[in-house]
């Protein structure tokens, strides 16, 4: 599944260094930083949204790693 | 890259010159807090003027006899942003522009707009100047008109089914700058004025003798009623904007992409949203304010889904409706390039 907030930051990185991006693209990012809406959202608020979005990007890594090691192993269930 | 979303990440993200600056606050108990918009700009030159800075004669603009319509003729030599909820009245009833538009030279426009002054009447045909900004709690009922019934953005304005709710607008800002002024007034009086550098306030009545219908009346008695405190909203360097907060979030927010641009149109902002800034609703400080959080406050903007809608499309610029979640609001572009955008609350 893809990360939208390694998705974003790489769009702003890209935007940074010349490139352009599409209202699509805009839409996506915007959606990757929903989190920094919610209430209580524990990132530094001072923190540039660049990084915002990589601390957002890793947790998720972290997180569907936790995930994909509670899944059961599929090829075992075949056996 | 569309102009609306290039402007919004460059502020955002603090890009290509944008920077968000420090909040400032009339007291240090205020639950308001105006923060700049700043911008490194080159030497380049504006290439437009806001209608108050062109002369009566260079940009004339007529009453057409119809509630919903005044028509403008630019026989300047500048293209000329008018903005939305410019108030523009005379001899006749009071209007407030719907959309913010760039008006080229030798261009005629039958400009959609609303009344603001419920109960003075029309006299088509008379001749009517730039009187004021109008605040942003009318503002957003003003952008309520491109809205359909499916409350989704339109190409069509719809000003007769939004007159009702501008007007109640109007009221509602009248009230409240009345509340406003009756409490700097009160405070101005106690003992703790000193400490805040209104002990000095001139004892002027603080009751605005404009009717609560009158707009444009309300705004101009404001500069008097509160020229303390637009007096000690510091003027920085660079500025091309400003965010208002309040105890409720991002309130407005209003930028261009030239000093110029804000340095003609600061005043009368300061002006309309002066109640407003003149918080004074936490004196015993039971809140804290957290000055980190507004910059944060002002990027969240961001974080959320757009919709965008070409009201304005001509050769050299444009304007594009915004709705968020929380948010309405317009950027303009002039030669491809975004001059201005501007956001209020929805509600």
């Amino acid at each position: 599944m893809p990360n939208i907030h390694r998705q974003a930051k790489q769009l702003l990185d890209k935007r940074d260094a010349g490139g352009s991006i599409t209202w699509d693209e805009f839409q996506l990012i915007n959606t990757a930083l929903l989190p920094l809406g919610v209430r209580g959202c524990l990132l530094p608020e001072d923190m540039p949204i660049g990084d915002c979005l990589e601390e957002l990007a890793k947790l998720t890594e972290e997180s569907s790693l936790n995930i994909g090691s509670s899944l059961p192993n599929k090829k075992q269930e075949v056996i | 890259m569309t102009v609306a979303s290039d402007l919004l990440l460059d502020i955002a993200t603090e890009k290509n010159g944008y920077s968000i600056g420090k909040p400032w606050r009339f007291t240090d108990f205020s639950l308001a807090a105006v923060v700049p918009i700043l911008r490194d700009t080159d030497t380049r030159a504006r290439g437009y003027r806001l209608l108050s800075e062109v002369k009566d004669d260079q940009v004339k603009i007529k009453d057409t006899g119809h509630i919903d319509k005044v028509e403008l003729v630019n026989n300047s030599p500048y293209p000329v942003l008018l903005k939305a909820g410019q108030v523009v009245g005379g001899a006749t009833q009071a209007r407030a522009l719907s959309k913010s538009e760039v008006l080229m030279p030798e261009e005629r426009l039958v400009a959609d707009c609303v009344c603001v002054h419920s109960t003075q009447g029309i006299r088509g045909g008379q001749q009517v100047k730039p009187l004021t900004i109008s605040p942003s709690r009318v503002r957003r009922e003003v952008y309520r008109g491109y809205y359909n019934e499916g409350g989704r953005l339109s190409d069509h304005y719809y000003s007769t089914a939004i007159q009702n709710r501008v007007w109640s607008g109007v009221n509602e800002f009248s009230r409240s700058m009345s509340m406003s002024a009756s409490r700097l007034g009160t405070f101005a009086a106690s003992p703790r004025a000193g400490d805040y550098g209104l002990a000095d306030m001139p004892r002027t009545p603080l009751e605005f003798s404009t009717p609560i219908q009158d707009l444009a009346g309300r705004v101009t008695e404001a500069e008097d009623k509160f020229k303390e405190v637009i007096k000690k909203v510091p003027e920085i360097a660079n500025q091309v904007g400003m965010a208002l907060l309040t105890v409720n979030g991002l309130d407005m927010m209003d930028s261009f992409e030239h000093p110029g641009s804000w340095e003609a149109i600061r005043k009368e902002i300061l002006k309309s949203e002066s109640g407003k800034i003149s918080d004074l609703s936490d004196m015993e400080s039971v809140f804290e304010f957290k000055e980190e959080k507004a910059k944060a406050i002002i990027q969240e903007l961001l974080a959320t889904k757009f919709e965008e809608r070409a009201v304005v499309e001509k050769e050299n610029t444009a304007t594009f409706m915004l709705d968020a979640k929380r948010f309405t609001g317009e950027v303009v572009a002039l030669y491809g390039e975004p001059i201005h955008c501007t956001f209020v609350k929805k509600d």
